[in-house]
């Protein structure tokens, strides 16, 4: 079993199984254009928290499937379908699960981007504009004017 | 979800702060409700959801499978609007989808229909007939689309045109009959009207229908409307009328149903002087239909009819279908037999008690390639489809009739998914003062110009 070296952002070194490393399409590729590496292989744009958080669901997902070919018309599915694994892979806060969500897109990890982005979904949707600014400490910015269109807008909700 | 510590959060948000391809990911699992919900939470968010039409394409295209009940899905393409009216240029949503400005108002547009419809409560009222032109009870009522014009008929025979636009009387007719000495006396009412093109024709109670065409340029573009041109008699008072093509359909009140050849209204020879509007001279009967007496006697024959080709309905308290069995050899048309088909869905019989005999049910189409929906005296509402094999029924609404009205629904118009309605609800209000038309529930864009016609013909 062979085994690869990352190294973060902040200059951690982290070592971790290839077959592994290889959720990550990035990675993948990057192996399979050099072949053989001894040294770490740089990821600059993710910190070790991040890193190893992402590792952590890499080793946890490396049985899966390979991803299916891109099914766009698919990705609309109820996205409230996440399987409990990962939902508790998810209770971070926010801050982390944007860096998740950055992470996944660099490294080229779809199955976990979808992930992330349907947490975050799942933190928007049946709730009113009030509630959404609450979940994620949003000013209100709009004008008295804006404010009236919008209501105006939305005048189907109020019933809601 | 893990609760977030004051001290981190509010640095970052999903939305504006993410790569905008990231961002629309998150967008994209939501649904076109959330998606509004977003757009309200501040500048950015509204920008990002405002921005991102792909974000309406899943939403619409579904929404218009809905409609048109399409086969094929459509691809997404750039000029959504476009690619729908070329590949559907028949389709009657094709003015649903028409010329939006963006597929933002598109949604939004839907979204207010979708709450009026099934919230039940009428989009907006509007009292056409405050200045009493009409000073009797309105008995039907429909819509030109090609100047938006509401026309209505009333018991004493009157006929009026307004404007949508302006909410203004633009003409007014009166068809009552001279009052004959000898005659028994018989309501003139103004029982059905039928608009097909640039061609009108009025049933009334008294055995007469008229024939009218639309005026010509030789108005003021404001004030067309339509003028007589001729009439016929029919053998017992009308109740409902059709007009396909040239075909004028009668229902009447004994149970026949009757074809004329009424002509198509050509390019009148000399327009200024408004002669000899009729090119094709009296109108031709082709046939005669009788259906059987109902059941329940106390019932009125075919107080509504709808041609779906290639079969035509009749109802009185249950729903007939009539199959063409020939052909006109001449002139190619269609030609109905009454058929074996005759289908007691929901019998209304003993919901009839209290009711006169005028409330019964009611067809109309929803689209033209869409369910027909029936509206029965309970105020119910159900849809029917599936013509050709086993006809389909299912609840539409109740909730729809019951929360714009007290009474029975004594018409009903369909035009582009909007739904109006008319009952004789004023005789419950505690001062029946004047006849109101029947409420009207438009969106208002829907009163708008339809400037949009030319390009969906």
């Amino acid at each position: 079993m062979s085994e690869i070296k990352l190294l973060s952002s902040d200059q951690a070194t982290i070592t971790v199984e290839k077959s592994v490393a290889e959720r990550s399409i990035l990675i993948k590729n990057m192996l399979e254009d050099v072949g053989e590496v001894t040294e770490a292989i740089p990821i600059p744009n993710v910190n070790e928290n991040v890193l190893k958080k992402v590792i952590e669901w890499c080793e946890h997902h490396k049985g899966d499937p390979p991803a299916q070919a891109d099914d766009d018309s698919d990705s609309r599915k109820k996205s409230s379908d996440i399987d409990e694994w990962d939902q508790k892979f998810m209770q971070v806060d926010q801050e982390m699960l944007f860096e998740i969500i950055l992470a996944a897109n660099y490294l080229d990890i779809k199955p976990l981007l979808d992930v992330g982005c349907k947490t975050v979904a799942n933190m928007i949707k049946g709730k009113s504009p009030e509630e959404i600014r609450k979940t994620f400490n949003i000013q209100n910015d709009f004008t008295p004017d804006e404010e009236e269109q919008i209501r105006r807008e939305n005048e189907w909700a109020e019933d809601r | 979800m893990a609760s977030i510590p004051e001290s981190r959060h509010g640095i970052r948000d999903f939305i504006s702060d993410l790569p905008p391809e990231l961002s629309r990911l998150i967008l994209s699992q939501l649904e076109i409700q959330d998606i509004f919900m977003c757009a309200a939470v501040c500048r950015a968010w509204r920008s990002h959801t405002r921005s991102n039409d792909s974000l309406y394409i899943p939403h619409l295209l579904r929404k218009y499978n809905n409609i048109t009940r399409g086969r094929d899905p459509i691809p997404p393409t750039v000029n959504i609007g476009q690619e729908l009216l070329h590949r559907f240029p028949h389709m009657s949503a094709s003015s649903y989808f028409c010329n939006p400005k963006s597929l933002w108002d598109l949604a939004l547009r839907d979204m207010h229909l979708q709450s009026s419809w099934e919230s039940g409560i009428p989009w907006r009222k509007a009292n056409l007939n405050a200045c009493m032109k009409h000073t009797d009870i309105i008995f039907s009522v429909l819509i030109d689309q090609v100047y938006s014009l509401v026309v209505s008929g009333d018991r004493s025979g009157g006929v009026v045109f307004w404007s949508t636009r302006t909410e203004e009387m633009i003409k007014e007719l009166n068809l009552a009959p001279e009052p004959a000495e000898d005659a028994p006396v018989i309501s003139p009412a103004i029982s059905a009207m039928a608009l097909t093109g640039d061609q009108l024709v009025i049933g009334t109670w008294h055995k007469i229908v008229h024939v009218a065409h639309r005026d010509g340029e030789d108005i003021p573009i404001e004030n067309r409307a339509f003028s007589l041109v001729s009439s016929f008699p029919v053998p017992s008072p009308v109740i409902s009328i059709l007009l396909e093509g040239a075909t004028c359909i009668v229902g009447c009140h004994r149970g026949e149903v009757l074809f004329y050849d009424i002509g198509v209204p050509g390019k009148s020879p000399n327009p200024t002087h408004g002669e000899n509007m009729n090119p094709d001279g009296k109108p031709n009967h082709l046939l005669t239909i009788q259906i059987p007496e109902p059941r329940n006697r106390q019932i009125r024959h075919n107080l509504s009819m709808h041609y779906r080709k290639p079969f035509l309905f009749t109802s009185s308290d249950l729903v007939s279908q009539l199959t063409p069995k020939r052909m006109d050899p001449d002139n190619k048309r269609d030609l109905w037999e009454y058929g074996e088909r005759e289908i007691t869905i929901k019998n209304c019989s003993g919901n009839l008690s209290g009711l006169g005999p005028d409330y019964l049910c009611m067809l109309r189409p929803l689209y033209t390639e869409g369910d027909l929906l029936v509206a029965w005296p309970d105020l119910s509402v159900y849809s029917l489809g599936n013509f050709n094999s086993g006809l389909v029924w299912s609840p539409k609404t109740k909730v729809l009739v019951e929360k714009a009205h007290w009474q029975s629904v004594r018409c009903m118009g369909t035009v582009d998914g909007f739904f109006l309605t008319g009952s004789f609800d004023h005789v419950r209000h505690p001062q029946p003062l004047y006849p109101n038309i029947p409420d009207i529930t438009l969106p208002d864009y829907a009163l708008k110009p339809k400037t949009d016609r030319a390009s969906i013909q």
